[in-house]
This record gives structure tokens, sequence and C-alpha cells, in this order.
């Protein structure tokens, strides 16, 4: 059975930017001593047609023997401020996408991951439109 | 969803169809191959100086230098992607941004630190403010002027038409010396038939180039918020007469991604609203066309935003169509909009 990765973000997952947000993660069906490494970060990346870029806001890996706590598995939260940009977009070519995501090593080599994916600010869908020249078969060939 | 393995794998930028770890494998064992022939090759070298014949071996001459220099370049070049690929093998995509990003803080300059972190992702447009205007605050300047359409023109025009000139002039002798080539004659056709389109496209550039004059753009206030009203004014000079001259408030999406060895990149705009419009307009010399409004960035819109493959632009683009079929020019004014205040609450206090 593959490890169990659970992440809990407040509200309805969409916020303000520069909010003030704390979000918790925990491990479970997998044995204490199986884990090699967690990194827990928050981060925004774009999809669609162009090569996917990312950014981490909060970024933190916690090995064992090197934190506080023994086991790794429990649950942990974590506190911060949004950045204020870039917000979430859904575009034609692209998408912004915010997300809390936890990746977990184990000392087989194996790695699992989880994300769970928020709203940052409040921006409409946009639509492809006619450019300055350009004729309706252009949206064609978008679509 | 990816499977462990594919034969035929198709690949865009750095998605594939193949399990992203089969790729990751294949790639170490490509530049690790790469780095050991590199390696192999130089002892050899170094230590078989009889394969050249020669009793010592650093007596560099003839090809030596360059048996050298491709061996030394296996080395340098398969060492590098050898040590890449085990760092991306071993290191998560967040872990590298962190590590990217925290080096960056640090290498930034205390002056610089603030901007660049206060807005993350949007562009500083720092050349879009260090010019003022005559009439607005901000004179924008321009994207693209044209000029390397109209170099590109001129090299294709006076290339071909050269290429052409000469194979006319070896079927004309072969004519005048009794031996004439009807098949080549007629091969030429089609260049002919090109050149001369380069000649119109030539001087459409040269027309379009001379006859319209520099367009100025300025604006109250940079950077922009959505929602925010703004005031615009624009210039055109020049010496033509022009079917329609139209300003537009564009938002584009840009997205680059690699394919093989090319770089490919797509467009679409995503708003694109006519703030000025005037048809038909009489230029002449020394007598701009020259008009002033308001307009605003439509709330809810997307902020500038700009990322190593992919960018959400702004920009005021001024095109015109000349009469008679001269064709049309556009010149786009790039500007940063950031969003709205009430959108980044306590702005400043955020940090």
């Amino acid at each position: 059975m593959d490890p169990l990765i659970s992440i809990s973000l407040p509200g309805r997952r969409s916020y303000r930017p520069g909010q003030e947000i704390v979000w918790h993660y925990q491990i479970d069906a997998v044995a204490p001593d199986a884990v090699a490494a967690i990194e827990a970060s928050v981060l925004w990346y774009t999809i669609g047609k162009g090569e996917s870029d990312l950014s981490v806001v909060v970024f933190e890996r916690r090995v064992p023997g090197q934190t506080e706590v023994s086991d790794l598995r429990e649950m942990r939260s974590m506190r911060l401020r949004l950045p204020l940009t870039p917000l979430s977009y859904d575009g034609v070519l692209l998408k912004i996408r915010w997300c809390a995501r936890v990746r977990l090593f184990l000392k087989s080599g194996r790695e699992f991951l989880e994300e769970q994916v928020f709203r940052l600010g409040n921006v409409r869908t946009a639509r492809a439109v006619v450019g300055p020249g350009q004729d309706l078969t252009s949206l064609a060939d978008t679509a | 969803m990816a499977r462990r393995f594919r034969v035929w794998v198709k690949k865009q930028g750095s998605r594939t169809t193949s399990a992203r770890r089969v790729g990751q494998w294949g790639e170490t064992a490509f530049f690790a191959a790469w780095f050991l022939l590199g390696l192999s090759s130089l002892i050899y070298l170094l230590f078989a100086p009889t394969f050249f014949d020669e009793q010592t071996p650093w007596q560099l001459g003839g090809g030596r230098w360059l048996v050298l220099l491709v061996v030394t370049s296996f080395i340098l070049l398969g060492g590098r992607g050898l040590a890449v690929s085990l760092l991306q093998m071993r290191t998560s995509r967040e872990r590298r941004s962190a590590l990217a990003h925290n080096a960056a803080k640090l290498a930034a300059l205390p002056e610089h630190d603030d901007d660049a972190t206060a807005l993350p992702g949007i562009p500083r447009g720092i050349n879009l403010t260090n010019s003022p205007g005559i009439r607005l605050a901000y004179r924008l300047p321009m994207s693209h002027s044209g000029a390397w359409e109209m170099l590109a023109a001129t090299s294709f025009c006076l290339v071909w038409n050269a290429l052409t000139l000469f194979l006319i002039r070896e079927v004309w002798v072969g004519y005048r010396q009794g031996q004439p080539t009807p098949l080549a004659a007629v091969a030429i056709l089609p260049f002919m038939a090109i050149g001369v389109w380069a000649i119109r496209f030539f001087i459409l550039q040269l027309v379009r180039q001379t006859r319209v004059g520099p367009t100025l753009v300025e604006i109250s206030d940079q950077p922009l918020q959505t929602g925010q009203p703004f005031t615009c004014y624009v210039s055109q000079s020049g010496s033509v007469r022009l079917q329609e001259l139209a300003v537009h408030l564009v938002c584009e999406e840009e997205t680059t991604c690699h394919q093989g060895t090319d770089i490919r990149f797509d467009r679409q705009v995503v708003y694109n609203e006519t703030i000025i419009e005037r048809r038909p307009v009489e230029l002449r010399s020394g007598q701009p066309l020259e008009v002033e409004t308001a307009s605003r960035i439509p709330a809810g819109m997307m902020h500038s935003f700009h990322s190593p493959h992919n960018a959400i632009t702004w920009k005021l683009v001024v095109r015109g169509t000349l009469e008679r079929g001269g064709g049309t020019f556009e010149h786009p004014f790039p500007m940063v909009v950031i969003p709205e205040t009430n959108s980044v609450t306590a702005h400043g206090s955020a940090h």
C-alpha cells in the first residue's frame, strides 16, 4: 500500500494576496523508519502550451535525526503570508496555479507527491479574442 | 498518464509521453558515456604515444591539437551534463527552485531587493519609466521598430535577385553560343517570379519606412493598475494618406517551449479594445496627427507577468493601414500593469 499524504488548507481555498494562512500536512500508512525525507512547499507553477515555470515561496525539507521531532509523520503546521503576486490565472495558452505540495522520499528510493491547489486573488478567466489586424480564423487556430 | 517505457516518445519542452525517470536515466547514461569516452581517449593519448608513431606524446603538431581539443570538449561537456543530470535526479524541482531563489536573494543588491520581491513575477519595467513625456508623465519606448523587417527584406531581395540574374546570364550565354538549354530557361521562371515579389515587398517596406514617420505614445501613469483609468497621448507623423489609424489596448499571452533544437513561440490575444480610431488620415510633413484620450485597464483582468518561458504582456498597439494596398504598419508599446490596490490589500504592509 502506498503512503498517504494529507494536506489541509483553511477555508475555501481562495485567498487574498498578502493574506496569512496556516496549513497542515500529515503522513500515514508508512513505517516511521521508512521515511528518508519530507519536503513541504508552497509554490506557483505554470501549465499550458509553453514550458512549465515554477517558483517556491516557502520550502522546508525535513530529514530524520535533523528535526526536533523523532516521527516525521506527525501533523505539521506551517504559517505563511502569501505574496502579492502572481495571482492565479486561467488563460488560453497559459495558466498559473498556486498549491501547497508535500513530497515524501522513502529509504527504498520511492517518491510520493501530493498537492492541494488554491486560488490567489480573483482574476477572471481569460478567453481568446481577435487581436489588432487579425481575423476570426486566428481564433479557430487557437481552438 | 506517462507510461514506464516507450520506444517512440513525443516530447515538447519538458513534457514527454514517457516516464520522467526513464528519460532522466537515459540522459544520465548518455552524458556518462560521453564523459567516459573523452576520459578514456585522453588517457590513451597520454599513455600510448606509439599510436601516433612518435616517441614523445606532447610534441603537438599536425592533427594532435585537434584531437586534444575534441577530447577535452568531450570531457567538459559530458562531465557538466553528467553533473547536472545527477543533481536533477537527486533533487526535487521545488528544492532546486528554493536554492535558486536563495542564491538570487543573496546576489541581489540591497537597493534592488525590495522592488524585485514586492511584486514577484511582474516585470519591473525600468525602461518604461526613465523617459519623461512632453504632454503626459511617461513616454513609452517602442518594442519593435520594423528595422529588422527592412533589413531582412533588403537582404533577401538583393541575394535572390543576384542569384536569378546569374542564372539568366548562364542561360543567355548558352543561347548565344548555340547551346540553348530550354529546360533551364523554364526552371528560371519561378526564380524570376519570386524575384519580382521580393522587389515589390522591398519597395513596400521602403515606402512604409520612409513615408510613415515616428510614432510617439505617452501615458499618465506607470505602472498602471487593473481597474485604473489613465490618459494616453499618441502622435503619428509622416507624409502619407492612411485609410485608417487605430490604437488598441491589448493584453497578450506569450509562451515558449523547446521542440527538439527549435524554440517554439506562441502568442494569444486575450483582450483587445480599440481606444482611438481615425479614418481616413492625411499625414503631412511637419503636421503630425495628435490624439489624447482617456481609457481604463478593465477590473478583474490579469496583471503583467513574466517568467522564464511564459509571459502576460499589456501594450498599446498603434496600427495604420496605408491607402491603395500600401500594406499596414504596427508599432507596439509595452506597459506594466499591476493588480488593483483592493486586490493586493495592504500593498506595503504585507511585508
